[in-house]
This record gives structure tokens, C-alpha cells and sequence, in this order.
């Protein structure tokens, strides 16, 4: 050590000057303000939108806001019978479902983390598979094969002698259908809690003479109750608020729940606006209640013993039922992904639009590609993709961006009103999508920036829908990143911005990026939030399926379901394999 | 150059962590912030480096005020040419060590063959010449701390400031580091700040100590004063006192004698603090002398006699605990030649260094106010 650093002349001595007041406290408001103002489009001025409507006379529109006058008279709505019904459907709907997704969900969490049961890897596969079979299409392809005349299931079920075996536009139908389709989320956040679970806990019960089945009563089922809980509720949330399914499945069969009801509303001639936005208050009211309670039964809970260790849990030996529970998991896959894709496929290439009996199905010249070559050389086609495409990519870009910001500002600055920022951008998880979807409509009907009519607004629609789940996708990452690695950067001399990008935005990269295909995803598939923003020439893939369905064109539902599944299928082919390279 | 904070308040909502601090830091000099965590000490650190905004006072660098709260003045971090080493190093792990070294220098738009001349000086001086190419997350903990220690020096910094920088490494490599540490800091003559809960890492590092309790410096000075009189009996405890018991002190034909509460046990002291108490009678471990007695010696005044409850070898030194007759537990350490180690059992005769036994003011009855106590020798 005998080099020596020269040290840098004294600077001449400089005083700053403090800035006035006025500028000092604009600068501090401002990038929280911002963000405030953007949030408050996304989400405030919706809601207000549907109160402002629920309350009054007038339906929000340009000019409707003068000549609005306080009424509770829309809430009159509420008491006919028809509401009552479908006030009772939704919670019955709810509970089932989600008793069916919890059963569904918990077991095969169990099945894959924590035994012997054969071809585990392959069940782990099988209980996040339906996820990227939007529930839109799941329906469709269930009311093809459930159907009570023509449901491909009764006429198997006819051919060998066994008349009227299920009728899928039913009570039953609809919890089956969303207990299937939204199993995987409890069987994501249980199969975590178990594989995460700290197995020193295991371990000391058993060295202290707890027998198997002891252990896993005692030690490991309360340890994983929160997250069976939490998703329990998470799952009644979703299925609540549900609108494809119970329109697709439920409506048939005369059921109405209040998404449902709500949309019915909408499109009456005339359409009765005002009703519908008192339902949709309190379909809100119901949703913050669920939502808040499970929020804190999560928050509660939260056992620290999830420790993530990477230590490989103990599993479970299951002896004779080995077999069975594997062939209930390939059940599973067989109901929610096999059939459904199939039931599209036949309905896709069949020739005639009703089969009445299975041999029909084997005569010549039956099942033809031709109408899907026509599909796909339509130029409809290709435009409704492509604003598939651009939303999706907007959604994804602008909303990984935006909730980066909110993170940041929430997590790495102490600006003025940070908590608020956060709160508001959990909010959409407990306003119904169809209920933001009312509100964007009377939102951008009113305020005099032209979005409405565009893609734009079907990108505002998908952002305010998803910000929850974007946020905290970018918030876990962040909390997690040091906060020194960026302030050493401002030491070495480089503004915060450069410091931002040169250090936290790259070490932040596969938080970002999961963040980014999530909202990919999430964006591509999503019909409710836009159902009432589209118009003729922004139409997305999701709209075209089902405007097909509602002009009662299942063969053209089913071409274009497929085609969905593809492009859905490649981007999550193209998100691993972005996201294993990132991790590498 | 030289620091100077005057009145420097920082709050976190109503919580004060730092409070109307004031201390001034020669140019060139190795200024060690001690104390407990949670004393406020990293808060004022970071204050310096601008990286927390002071709710009140004011802080000069050199000849510029970098910031002043009366007058709303900040100057921001990036312009302050402060240096500042991370407990946890915030070596960026996506990048390699040259360009984790020479970042400063890229940000100054220094030419590249400069800064690739000087980026390899700083790299020497902290003994990483080869490592250059390296990934940064490929090094070890030692090898990441050398390479933030560069990062800040490569930038030729007014002050640097170092927060804990050793305290993620193994005991031998820490040793190693805080010489060598010392060791180009008096080289650059840097001015230094630097902030630890080590007392050993003090004295070994510093100029000058401040000690910290509850967001204020209750004593400063330098290591050896810090190490010989401390002011009160938390600062005795923090610093490693071995045996601290409440006593009285009474003062008898000008000679003071401080009296163990609970025990018949007396011995005479040069200082006496000011006020009326509570005191307490702190003597560290090395000044006591354990010898074995002799059977049937009886002690004479100013020794006593104990059993050895605990003996516990250590190399050169062997720490003892005793229970004295009639009297409390000790912590001795002794270095006896080979072969006179005490073991369980034995009984110890207990001598004491003159003038080892302070009688110091008892603040952990009320949280610990500023003005360190002034003492008063009692006339002999």
C-alpha cells in the first residue's frame, strides 16, 4: 500500500441558494400528484361515476351533470324479485364454487408437494393448466358438451342407452364450471405455503413421537390454514364477481347473478343505466366486505415458518391410494383442459351446426377445416387480433411502468401521500370488473379527452382492472431489493434517475418482466372490463367470441376460442422461456 | 476536510432519532460515531451524506454548507463528493469490479484511459490488482468490502464515510481489514467518519470517539480517554466493564469510600462524581488480580477472599468468575504463567489494581441527558 490518491483541490467556496417556498412544495407534491391524478382516472373517477349514477336521475354523460338531482329511488330496483333472486344466486354461486376450488385446489396441492403420488411434476402442471384456458372459453366449451339436447357428453350418453345424463345450464353446471376454472388459485397459494413450509417444524414434531398422521393434523395443516382460507375467500371474491361464466352457463338455464343482472340492465331497450349502477354498488359494498376480510385473515396469519429455505419437504406416503389420487388429478385435467379443448375442436370442425346423434359425427365430410381456413383468411379476424395484440402490449408496457412507479414511490421515497398511492391502487380488487367497466364508460363519455371509441380506453379499462395485481407483483421484488445498492450510486455522483436505471431497474429485471407477461396475459384475455367500451371497429379476441356466442354462432365461439388458446398458448411458451433466461 | 454539524435534529414522524447534535471534525481526522443500535449514529451518518433530509440544524463541508435547515438549503447528495462504504456493501452484483470501481469516474466524465489508470491505483491500494474482470457477485464477503472501500476512494472524496463496513466478516479478515484500513487513511489523509457498535473497532480505528445514547453524544474524546474514564455507568457497561455493582459513597477524613449495596464490601476511590446518586462501582475485569491462597491466609484490607465458580481458559488470558466471600460475583481476567491457572473450586485471592475502582453516576435509573458529568477529585 504505498500508492497515494491525490485528494482535489478545495472548491471555491459556494453558498446555494434555497428555492422559495411556493416552488419547494410544488416539487414535493409533484410526482406523487401525478401518479394521484392518474389513479384518480383509473379508479376514483369511475367509482364516483357509478355513485354519482346510482343517485341520481340522469345517466352520466357530456352535459348530464347539471341536470342531475339526488334520488335513492334507483335502489327500488334492489327489491324486485328479480334482483332478490340474483342477489341469493351470486352468494350460493360463490360459496359452492368455491367449496368445489378449495376441494379441487387443496388436494392437488397436497398431491403434488407433498407425497409419493406418481407423475407428481406432471400434477403440478395440471393444477396451474387451466389458467390459461380463460374462463370465457372454458364456459363455451362446457355448454357444448353439458348441454341438455345437443351437449356432446349426453349424446355419448344417449348412444349407449342413457337419456338426459347432465344439464350443464343449471345451478350445479355453474358452480362445476367456475369451481373448475378457478381451482388453480387455491392450488397455487396452498401449493407454496406447503413447499415453502420450514421442515425443521416438521421434523421436531416427529422427534418429539408424533406419528405421520399426527404431524400432518398438529403441525402441518394449521401452518397451511391461512393460505387455505385466504384463498377460499380470494376464490368467492372471483366467482362473485364473475360475469362470462354466469352468462355463458348460468343465463341459459335462468339464473341470474348480479354481474349478470347488471349487464342485462345495461342493454334493455331503453337501457336502464341507473339500476344497474345501484346494483353495482352493492355488488361493490359485498365485494369490500370479502375482500377486507380476507385481507386481514392473510395479513393475520401470516405464520413466519414460511421460510423458503429450498430444503426439499417430507412427503407423505400414500400407500394404496397411490393410484387413485393420481388418476383424480388426470380427472381433473381430463374435465378442465382435455374435454373443453376437444368439445371446441369437434364443434369448430363440424359441418352442420347440430348434432343430434354420435354417429353423426362419423360420416363423411362431417367435420371439415374449411370454415376455419376461412376464418383465418378473414380480414376481421386479423384486425380483432391485432387489437388484441396492441392492448395486450399496452397494458402490459404502460401498466409495468406505472406500477413500478407506485412501488417506488410507496416503498423507496417518503413522498407526501405515498400510502394513499397504495391504497388506492389495491382498490380495483374489491370493484367488480364489470363494475369498472360501467364506471370507464361514464368516465370518458363525460370528461372531454376523445379515448372513447378507441384502443386507448380499452387499455385504461385492462390497467384499472390489473394495477392490484401489478403492483404487488412489483412491490414484492422491490421491498426485497437493498435499498443501499441504489443510494450508493448517489454517492458515487449520479442523479437519482440515473442511479434508478443503472442499478435498481436492472436488478429489478425478473420481478419487471414477470410483472410485464402477467399483464400480457392478463390483458389478452380479458372480456369483462371492456364489455361496455368497445365499439365496431376496436373489437378484441375476447368481444368476438362472445359477440359469436350471443348471435348464437357456437361454431364460430369455438374457431376463434381455439385460435385464442394458440396465441395465448405462445405467449406463455414465450414468457418462460424470457423468464428463464432472465433468472440464468 | 473538516465537518461541522450545529444543532442537527432528525425526526421520523414524532419519533426523534437524532437530537441538537453538535460536533465538529478536523480535517484528516478519524472520527468513530460509537453506540448501540438505534443510538442515532447511522441516522447522523447518513445526514452528513445527505441521504436523510435533518429536520433542523445546519452541516459544513469544507467551507460549503451542504445543508441548512433554517435557511432551506440542501445541497443534494450526488454533488457532495462524499465517499460512503454500506454495511452491506451495495456492491452492484450485475456488474464487474471495474465497472462497480470506476462508476464515480464515468458520472465525472473522466477520460477512459484515466479512469481506467486510477480505477487500477484504487484497486492496488486495496490489494484486488487482478480483479478487475471479475463479476462482482462472484466475490467473497472480504473481497466485496475491498471493493467498495476502492469505489469511494477511486472518487477522491471530501469525507468518507464508513458505515459498519466490518461488520459482516469473519473475526481474523476483520482484524486484518481495520489495520489496513487505518492504515490508508492516515496514508490519504482522509477525514473519515466512522460508524460501529464495536468499541474494539473504536479504539482501534479512531481519532477521536463520540459516543452515542438516545440520538445525542454523551462523551467524545480520544480512545485512551474514552477507555480510562468513562462518564456513566452505561457508557462503563457498553464499553465492556466487567463488574458494575450499586454502591454508596461516603467520605471520611477526606478520603472517599464507596460502600456495595447488599454487601459488607468497602474499598477507597480517588473521584467521586457530583450530585446525590445513584452511583454505581464499576471495575473492569483486567484489573483484577486472581492469585491462588494460600491455606489458612486470611485477606488483608484490600484483598479478598473467593471461590473460582467458573474458569474459563483462553490462551493467553483465562477468565474467571468468583464469588467472593461475603461479597458479589466478579469477572476476572488474569494472565498467569503457565501452570498457575486456577481451577473450579479453588479458592482465589482478589487484588486490585490502585485507583481502578471508579464510582460513576447510575443513569439507567433516567434516560442519560447530555453533559457528561464533571468529576471532582476529593482531596487526599
Amino acid at each position: 500500500m504505498t500508492a497515494t490518491m491525490t485528494r482535489p483541490s478545495a472548491p471555491t467556496p459556494v453558498q446555494p441558494k434555497g428555492s422559495p417556498a411556493g416552488v419547494r412544495a410544488f416539487k414535493r407534491i409533484l410526482p406523487s400528484g401525478l401518479q394521484l391524478i392518474i389513479l384518480a382516472l383509473l379508479v376514483l373517477f369511475p367509482v364516483g361515476f357509478v355513485l354519482l349514477a346510482a343517485f341520481t336521475d340522469t345517466s352520466p354523460g357530456p352535459g348530464s351533470l347539471g341536470e342531475a338531482s339526488f334520488t335513492v329511488s334507483n335502489f327500488k330496483v334492489l327489491f324486485t324479485s328479480s334482483a332478490l333472486t340474483a342477489m341469493l344466486n351470486s352468494a350460493l354461486v360463490g360459496l359452492g364454487s368455491s367449496i368445489v376450488a378449495l376441494v379441487i385446489g387443496s388436494g392437488m396441492a397436497f398431491l403434488a408437494a407433498r407425497t409419493n403420488v406418481p407423475g407428481r411434476k406432471l400434477i403440478y402442471f395440471f393444477g396451474i393448466a387451466p389458467l390459461f384456458l380463460p374462463a370465457l372459453v372454458g364456459a363455451l366449451a362446457w355448454a357444448q358438451l353439458g348441454s341438455p339436447a345437443s351437449g356432446y357428453i349426453n349424446v355419448v350418453a344417449r348412444a349407449i342407452g342413457v337419456p338426459d345424463l347432465i344439464n350443464i345450464y343449471s345451478f350445479g353446471g355453474l358452480i362445476f364450471v367456475l369451481g373448475l376454472y378457478y381451482a388453480p388459485y387455491t392450488f397455487l397459494m396452498v401449493h407454496s405455503a406447503l413447499s415453502l413450509m420450514n421442515p425443521d417444524l416438521e421434523d421436531a414434531a416427529s422427534l418429539h413421537g408424533a406419528p405421520l398422521s399426527k404431524m400432518l393434523r398438529v403441525i402441518t395443516f394449521p401452518l397451511v390454514m391461512p393460505a387455505i382460507v385466504g384463498s377460499g375467500i380470494l376464490v368467492f371474491a372471483l366467482t362473485v364477481e364473475n360475469f362470462p361464466v354466469a352468462q355463458v352457463i348460468g343465463v341459459p338455464g335462468q339464473i341470474d347473478t348480479l354481474p349478470t343482472l347488471i349487464y342485462r340492465l345495461m342493454n334493455a331497450s331503453p337501457s336502464r343505466q341507473n339500476a344497474a349502477a345501484a346494483i353495482a354498488v352493492v355488488l361493490t359494498a359485498l365485494l369490500m366486505i370479502v375482500v377486507f376480510i380476507q385481507q386481514r385473515t392473510v395479513a393475520k396469519k401470516q405464520y413466519t415458518t414460511v421460510s423458503g429455505k429450498g430444503v426439499r419437504a417430507r412427503r407423505v406416503p400414500l400407500r394404496s391410494w397411490r393410484w387413485p389420487a393420481a388418476i383424480a388429478a388426470w380427472a381433473y385435467f381430463l374435465l378442465a383442459v382435455i374435454l373443453p379443448i376437444a368439445a371446441l375442436l369437434i364443434t369448430a370442425l363440424q359441418t352442420s351446426p347440430y348434432l343430434g346423434k354420435l354417429n353423426e359425427l362419423f360420416e363423411p365430410g362431417a367435420l371439415s377445416f374449411y370454415s376455419m381456413g376461412q376464418t383465418l383468411q378473414d380480414a376481421e379476424f386479423w384486425h380483432v387480433l391485432r387489437n388484441s395484440v396492441i392492448v395486450g402490449l399496452g397494458t402490459a408496457i404502460i401498466g409495468t411502468a406505472l406500477c413500478f412507479a407506485l412501488s417506488y414511490t410507496r416503498y423507496r421515497t417518503n413522498a407526501w401521500g405515498r400510502k394513499a398511492l397504495e391504497y388506492i391502487a389495491m382498490l380495483p380488487l374489491a370493484i367488480p370488473a364489470i363494475v369498472l367497466g360501467l364506471g370507464l364508460l361514464w368516465t370518458w363519455l363525460t370528461l372531454p379527452i376523445p379515448v372513447y371509441g378507441t384502443l386507448i380506453v380499452l387499455v385504461i379499462a385492462c390497467i384499472a382492472v390489473f394495477i392490484p395485481q401489478g403492483y404487488r407483483g412489483v412491490s414484492s421484488s422491490i421491498v426485497q431489493l437493498d435499498k443501499d445498492l441504489e443510494d450508493s450510486a448517489i454517492m458515487l455522483g449520479a442523479r437519482r434517475p440515473k442511479a434508478i436505471s443503472f442499478v435498481t431497474v436492472p436488478l429489478l429485471r425478473v420481478g419487471l418482466s414477470s410483472t410485464f407477461l402477467l399483464l400480457l396475459m392478463l390483458g389478452m384475455r380479458e372480456l369483462t372490463a371492456v364489455l361496455f367500451l368497445f365499439t365496431s371497429d376496436t373489437r378484441l379476441l375476447s368481444i368476438a367470441i362472445f359477440d359469436a356466442y350471443d348471435n348464437g354462432s357456437f361454431q364460430q365461439a369455438a374457431e376463434l376460442s381455439l385460435l385464442y388458446i394458440v396465441v395465448i398458448g405462445i405467449l406463455a411458451v414465450l414468457a418462460r422461456r424470457l423468464g428463464a433466461k432472465d433468472v440464468a | 476536510m473538516k465537518i461541522t454539524l450545529e444543532h442537527l435534529s432528525l425526526k421520523y414522524g414524532a419519533n426523534t432519532v437524532v437530537k441538537d447534535l453538535d460536533l465538529q471534525i478536523a480535517d484528516g481526522e478519524s472520527l468513530v460515531l460509537l453506540g448501540q443500535s438505534g443510538c442515532g449514529k447511522t441516522s447522523t451518518m447518513r445526514c452528513i451524506a445527505g441521504l436523510e433530509q435533518p429536520s433542523g440544524g445546519r452541516i459544513t463541508i469544507g467551507d460549503t454548507v451542504v445543508h441548512d435547515s433554517e435557511r432551506r438549503v440542501t445541497v443534494a447528495p450526488y454533488k457532495r463528493n462524499v465517499g460512503m462504504v454500506f454495511q452491506s456493501y451495495a456492491v452492484w452484483p450485475h456488474r464487474t469490479v471495474f465497472e462497480n470501481v470506476g462508476f464515480s469516474l464515468k458520472m465525472k466524465k473522466v477520460p477512459k484511459e484515466e479512469a481506467a489508470r486510477r480505477v487500477r491505483k484504487a484497486l492496488a491500494i486495496v490489494g484486488l490488482a487482478d480483479f478487475e474482470t471479475r463479476g462482482a457477485s462472484q466475490l467473497s464477503g472480504g473481497q466485496m468490502q475491498r471493493v467498495a472501500l476502492a469505489r469511494s476512494l477511486v472518487m477522491q472524496p471530501s469525507v468518507l464515510l464508513l458505515d459498519e463496513p466490518l461488520s459482516n466478516l469473519d473475526a481474523r479478515l476483520r482484524e486484518r481489514l481495520r489495520i489496513e484500513l487505518r492504515e490508508i487513511q492516515l496514508e490519504q489523509n482522509l477525514t473519515t467518519v466512522y460508524v460501529t457498535h464495536d468499541q474494539i473497532e473504536a479504539f482501534a480505528l479512531a481519532d477521536r470517539i463520540a459516543l452515542m445514547q438516545h440520538g445525542r453524544i454523551v462523551q467524545i474524546g480520544t480512545p485512551q480517554q474514552i477507555y480510562a474514564a468513562p462518564s456513566t455507568k452505561s457508557i462503563a457497561d457498553f464499553l465492556g466493564v466487567g463488574n458494575i455493582f450499586p454502591c454508596t459513597v461516603e467520605t471520611a477524613g477526606g478520603e472517599a469510600v464507596a460502600r456495595l449495596t447488599g454487601f459488607p464490601v468497602s474499598m477507597p476511590v480517588a473521584e467521586v462524581p457530583e450530585g446525590s446518586g445513584p452511583f454505581s462501582l464499576c471495575l473492569r475485569a483486567e484489573d483484577l488480580h486472581v492469585t491462588k491462597a494460600r491455606p489458612g491466609e486470611s485477606a488483608a484490607p484490600g484483598s479478598w477472599l473467593g471461590h473460582v465458580d467458573v474458569a474459563s481458559f483462553q490462551g493467553a488470558t483465562v477468565r474467571y468468575r468468583i464469588t467472593l466471600e461475603d461479597g458479589p460475583v466478579l469477572e476476572a481476567i488474569a494472565m498467569p504463567r503457565v501452570g498457575d491457572w486456577l481451577g473450579t473450586g479453588d479458592t482465589a485471592l482478589v487484588q486490585i489494581s490502585p485507583n481502578a475502582a471508579q464510582v460513576l453516576r447510575d443513569d439507567t435509573a433516567s434516560p442519560v441527558l447530555a453533559a457528561p458529568a464533571a468529576r471532582t477529585a476529593v482531596a487526599a
